[in-house]
C-alpha cells in the first residue's frame, strides 16, 4: 500500500488496492477479445459512406417524418375548416334558404278565403302557390328574428303553418332571418297590400283580359271557383263584391270573394261564391 | 521510417494531410483494445465491434479538431467510453419503452429450468468459463461511473493518470471510484474468494 495515498487525504477505504487485490487479480485474469478480422474493411467502408453523420440522421428522421406529417395533416384540416364556406356568407344563405323554405310560405296563402273557398278550390289555389312564392322571395328582405311571427303561431297551438314551417333556425349573431313569413310582404298582404284584379281572377280560377268595360273570361279552370259559381268563357266580369272593374282596379290583399257581376249575353247576372 | 514505428501523434498528423495509410495503422493499434475496453463494458461483442468501428469514424471526421495536448489513446478511450454511456443509456430507454421487456428473461438465468444431465463434473475448462461469465456479469451490473474506471484499471492496465485524463475526473476521484468498484465486485463474487 502507498502510504503516499493516505497522506493525500484519502481514507483507507478509498486507498487504492487496499481492498481490491483479490478483484484485479480476477479481472486481469480475464482473456482477452479482439476485434474481428473485417475490423479495418468495414471501419474504412462507414468512413467512406460518411456512416456516422447518417447513423445520427436516420433515427432522428424516424421520429420527426411522422410526426411532420401529422403536423401537416392537422394544420391543413384546421386550416380549411377554419375558413368560412360560402354557405357561411350571409349573402348566399340568404337566397338559399329562401328557396329551401318557399313551401313554409303558406303564411302568403292565407290572404286567400280559405272559409269560403271549397275544397276543389282550394287545391286550386295551393297549385299556385309556387308562383306566389317565387314573386314574394324576390322582395323579401331580411326582418330581425325579435318580429318573428312564428312564436305566434305557436302560442296560439298547432296551426298548418307551424306544422308545415320549417324549423326555427338558429342563426349566429348578426346574420338576419329570411323567413317570408317575417318579411314585409307577408304583413302586407295580411293586412291589405294591393292586388291586381288579374291576380284575384287567376286566384279564382278565371283568365281574362281587362278593358273599360270589364274582364273578358277566356277560359276558367275545370272545379274553379270561378267555374263552380257559373262564370263562363265569353262573359265579361264587370264587378267583384260589387267593386266595378278596371284594368288598374286592384284590391286590398285581405279580400274575400263573394260576388261577381258579369255581362253575359247583353244582361248582367250576378254570381255568387262559395257555400 | 515505416509508419508503424511512428507515435500516435506523428500519424494523426500524417492523417490530417490526407495520409489514409497512417489513418490504418492507427486502427491496427488501437482496436484490439478498444474492442476490448468496450466488450468487458457492454458485455456484447457484437456491440462492442460495432461501438469500436463507430469510435474510429468518430476519430476520423473529427480529427481535424484533435489537440496534441493530451495522449492520443486518452483521446480514443473517451471517445469510446461515450459512445458506450450512450448506449447503456439507449437500452434502459429500450427496456423502459418495450413492454415485450416485462415478459423477457435473461437467458443467463434460465439455468434453473435446464435439465440435469447425467454426465461426469465438468472439467477445469467449464469451471473456468462459468467463472468467466459470472465475473462479466459482475462488472456489467455496476454503475457506469464505477464500471468504467475499475475496466480501465484492472482490465486495460491503466494508469490512474491516463484515467482521470480519460473520464475528465480528479486523481483522488479516479482512486476512489476504483476502490468502490473493486468493493461492490468483491460483494458480488464473495462466492469465489
Amino acid at each position: 500500500m502507498d502510504q503516499r495515498e493516505f497522506k493525500n487525504g484519502l481514507s483507507e477505504f478509498e486507498a487504492p488496492d487496499a481492498d481490491g487485490g483479490d478483484v484485479a487479480k480476477l479481472l486481469r485474469a480475464l482473456p482477452r477479445v479482439d476485434a474481428p478480422g473485417n475490423f479495418m474493411f468495414r471501419v474504412k467502408a462507414r468512413i467512406a459512406d460518411g456512416a456516422a453523420p447518417q447513423a445520427r440522421l436516420i433515427p432522428f428522421l424516424k421520429l420527426a417524418a411522422p410526426l411532420a406529417i401529422v403536423l401537416l395533416v392537422g394544420a391543413f384540416v384546421v386550416f380549411y375548416n377554419g375558413l368560412p364556406s360560402p354557405n357561411d356568407i350571409p349573402g348566399v344563405i340568404d337566397t338559399a334558404r329562401t328557396e329551401l323554405t318557399a313551401p313554409q310560405s303558406s303564411a302568403d296563402v292565407t290572404p286567400l278565403p280559405s272559409t269560403t273557398i271549397s275544397r276543389p278550390q282550394m287545391n286550386e289555389s295551393l297549385a299556385s302557390q309556387p308562383e306566389r312564392v317565387s314573386v314574394t322571395t324576390e322582395r323579401t328582405g331580411p326582418v330581425r328574428r325579435a318580429s318573428n311571427p312564428l312564436r305566434d303561431n305557436r302560442s296560439r297551438g298547432g296551426s298548418i303553418d307551424s306544422t308545415l314551417g320549417s324549423a326555427n333556425t338558429i342563426l349566429p349573431p348578426g346574420f338576419q332571418s329570411v323567413d317570408p313569413r317575417k318579411s314585409d310582404i307577408a304583413a302586407a298582404n295580411a293586412g291589405g297590400a294591393d292586388i291586381a284584379v288579374r291576380d284575384v281572377l287567376q286566384m279564382l280560377g278565371v283568365s281574362a283580359d281587362g278593358d273599360a268595360d270589364g274582364w273578358r273570361v277566356r277560359s276558367a279552370a275545370t272545379n274553379s271557383m270561378a267555374q263552380l259559381a257559373g262564370v263562363r268563357v265569353g262573359d265579361v266580369i264587370e264587378a267583384i263584391n260589387g267593386t266595378p272593374l278596371k284594368p288598374n282596379t286592384t284590391f286590398k290583399g285581405g279580400i274575400s270573394v263573394r260576388t261577381l257581376r258579369v255581362l253575359r249575353d247583353g244582361k248582367q247576372v250576378n254570381l255568387s261564391l262559395g257555400n | 521510417m515505416p509508419e508503424e514505428n511512428l507515435s500516435d501523434h506523428a500519424l494523426i498528423e500524417a492523417t490530417k494531410k490526407g495520409d489514409e495509410s497512417a489513418f490504418a495503422v492507427i486502427i491496427d493499434r488501437y482496436r484490439n483494445p478498444i474492442t476490448n475496453y468496450l466488450y468487458r463494458f457492454l458485455n456484447d461483442y457484437e456491440e462492442a465491434v460495432d461501438l469500436a468501428q463507430e469510435t474510429f469514424v468518430r476519430v476520423y471526421f473529427a480529427i481535424d479538431r484533435y489537440h496534441t495536448d493530451y495522449a492520443f489513446s486518452t483521446y480514443i478511450y473517451r471517445i469510446a467510453t461515450n459512445l458506450a454511456i450512450s448506449e447503456i443509456r439507449k437500452r434502459k430507454r429500450r427496456t423502459i419503452l418495450s413492454l415485450t421487456g416485462l415478459f423477457q428473461t435473461d437467458a443467463d438465468d434460465d439455468t434453473e429450468f435446464q435439465p440435469t444431465d447425467g454426465k461426469p463434473l465438468p472439467d477445469k475448462d467449464l469451471i473456468d468459463d462459468e467463472r468467466e461469465r459470472v465475473i462479466a456479469r459482475a462488472i456489467a451490473t455496476l454503475p457506469p461511473k464505477y464500471r468504467v474506471p475499475v475496466i480501465l484499471r484492472d482490465v486495460e492496465g491503466k494508469t490512474y493518470d491516463e484515467i482521470a485524463g480519460i473520464l475528465e475526473l480528479g486523481l483522488g476521484t479516479t482512486k476512489s471510484r476504483i476502490s468502490r468498484a473493486r468493493a461492490l465486485l468483491k460483494e458480488k463474487l464473495r462466492n469465489y474468494f
